[in-house]
């Protein structure tokens, strides 16, 4: 039994039907009368804060509706720095004239990272966005997805002008996934944003000794299983009507998957499958995030695990068949799961979801010289470069760790 | 790129009205139910003298208010909170949960399942006053429509069905 541990999460999350009629309460619960609407692009040209509007009637409130955020995300502002500089300068400017006292991002990690932004500079003035410590609560922050974003949004993290602010305050105070604000995503966004939260929910659930975190992982890895079974029997559904009927299901589950999922990535931990999977999407830019970070996942937990993940089967796939699986036998049918998952995937997609590595356009020796890599070494820095090794050949084959690499 | 835009969000005064009149009915219906309903009765006696208790929607109303007076009469005492000293505040978090309310869409347990409802004041006397409005609306309303208002039907006498229910609506209408 775990008995050192510690875990914190500031986020309220509320989901369902109406859940954006609440607002105004939680708003007022927090001290705030006046909030900035900062939206993405896609938010604001399919007109989402009238919903917002609709549902602070009889509110009293005000709310102020910002243009939507310079695209790309904060995250890759490699390519526009000055227009996210000027945006964020902008509306500094124009909450501290109006009086605004919260901030609402509407959209995905591109609106959810300039609220965190903007909130750092009307909160501690703009200077501190040149790089400083938040030791002090912020302004209100409210989050609103519309979709699924393999970026989380809800971190307590931000980068800005490369930049990088970590701190419990920068997570939303509040995270409303009301189904009325989303916007329907396509098949591949789906696929993606459920790979990556099912990756990440296992790494957590299978390795951390955290009970908490365990509980939210357990609680991500079964919203985004569920998914994907579904996913497989269903990917080449050719009406039309029933497919975006399924999609609509599924994204309602991954978006709810996808805010837990920023719960989990703050912890002192570093997490193997995100910071290999960030390295080599980033490099390959060929296969995305959350694909790769399942190819790695069942070398992680053979490598990492030691036998000791069996509860992970529950989550899953679900109570009926845990319950026939034996103890001894639970590790190594989770594994199996996962891989099972991911060969299906290959079948339906026609190849396009990769199930190794060597799929996915990396040779042996490239991995063997990530796994050298100085880069690599300062992320990962509590695990060996031998088990690095180990990781990497096998999900670059695919095979086992168990067995012997050929 | 567009320009910044303020906006003040407006009214919904058709729904305002409708739940108005809705409060006005089940306040006055409470009072009714005390005088004929044994069970009602015994709940009010539970409470302290002058206890005042309002039901409504944040942060301004509608509001129906109901309270005991010195002597232990259930009375309504309208819509205006200011007025009145209030013990027990129980609330939607919106208008608009308030109307799915009492359109029955959603019935009370659903409601505060879903984090719609919050209470200020004692909770057992809370507890107390959703158990009153449910037998008031089982009394107001007609069986399949109460059906979606309250968690379980509950199995009553005949003369509870017939003759008090007619009391009830009887002394709601010309209230007292």
């Amino acid at each position: 039994m775990t008995t050192h541990f510690s875990f914190l999460c500031r986020t309220k999350t509320s989901a369902g039907t109406n859940a954006l009629e609440h607002l105004p309460f939680e708003l007022s619960g927090m001290g705030a009368k006046k909030p900035m609407v900062i939206q993405d692009a896609a938010s604001r040209k399919l007109k989402r804060h009238k919903c917002l509007i609709r549902a602070f009637k009889d509110s009293g409130m005000t709310l102020g509706i910002a243009p939507a955020v310079p695209e790309p995300a904060l995250s890759g502002s490699k390519k526009k720095p000055e227009a996210t500089a000027q945006f964020i300068r902008d509306m500094y400017a124009t909450y501290r004239e109006k009086g605004y006292d919260a901030i609402i991002a509407v959209g995905k990690a591109a609106a959810a990272d300039m609220a965190k932004a903007l909130n750092i500079a009307v909160t501690l003035g703009p200077d501190a966005l040149k790089g400083t410590d938040i030791t002090a609560p912020l302004n209100p922050l409210i989050y609103i997805p519309t979709g699924v974003d393999t970026v989380t949004a809800t971190a307590a993290s931000v980068t800005f002008n490369r930049k990088a602010f970590t701190s419990p305050y920068l997570a939303p105070d509040q995270a409303v996934i009301d189904p009325a604000m989303l916007i329907p995503d396509d098949r591949d966004s789906l696929l993606d944003a459920a790979l990556f939260c099912l990756a990440l929910g296992c790494e957590v659930h299978a390795l951390s000794g955290n009970p908490p975190a365990r509980a939210y992982a357990a609680a991500l890895v079964e919203l985004a299983a569920v998914p994907l079974a579904q996913m497989i029997g269903s990917y080449s559904e050719s009406n039309l009507k029933l497919r975006k009927k399924a999609e609509a299901g599924w994204q309602k589950q991954l978006v709810q998957a996808a805010v837990i999922s920023g719960y989990l990535t703050d912890g002192s931990r570093p997490l193997l499958t995100l910071a290999l999977g960030r390295e080599i999407s980033g490099d390959s830019g060929r296969v995305s995030l959350g694909m790769i970070m399942t190819v790695l996942l069942p070398a992680v937990l053979e490598t990492l695990g030691r036998d000791r993940f069996g509860s992970l089967l529950l989550p899953l796939s679900g109570m009926e068949r845990f319950s026939t699986v034996p103890v001894s036998q639970q590790p190594v049918t989770a594994v199996q799961t996962i891989r099972g998952l991911l060969n299906g995937l290959h079948a339906v997609t026609g190849g396009h979801t990769p199930r190794t590595l060597a799929e996915a356009g990396w040779q042996r020796d490239a991995l063997t010289a990530l796994a050298a890599d100085e880069n690599i070494q300062n992320i990962t820095r509590d695990t060996a470069q031998d088990v690095l090794k180990c990781i990497l050949t096998h999900a670059c084959d695919g095979s086992p760790v168990t067995a012997p690499l050929g | 790129m567009e320009a910044f835009a303020e906006i003040k969000p407006g009214k919904r005064y058709l729904t305002r009205i409708y739940l108005g009149i809705m409060l006005w009915f089940v306040g006055r219906a409470v009072q009714a139910a005390a005088k004929v309903d044994k069970e009602v009765a015994k709940e009010f006696e539970n409470m302290p003298d002058e206890y005042t208790f309002c039901l409504g929607a944040f942060p301004n109303g509608p509001y129906m208010i109901v309270g005991k007076d010195a002597i232990g009469r259930v009375r309504y005492k309208g819509g205006n909170p200011d007025k009145h000293d209030i013990h027990l505040e129980m609330g939607l978090k919106s208008l608009g949960n308030l109307f799915t309310m009492f359109t029955f869409r959603e019935s009370t347990p659903v409601a505060n399942a879903r984090d719609r409802l919050f209470v200020c004041g004692d909770v057992p006397n809370a507890c107390a006053c959703v158990r009153v409005l449910d037998i008031v609306q089982v009394y107001l309303l007609p069986k399949p429509i109460a059906k979606l208002a309250i968690k379980r039907y509950p199995r009553w006498s005949f003369k509870r069905h017939t003759l008090d229910r007619a009391l009830v609506l009887i002394r709601t209408l010309i209230g007292f």
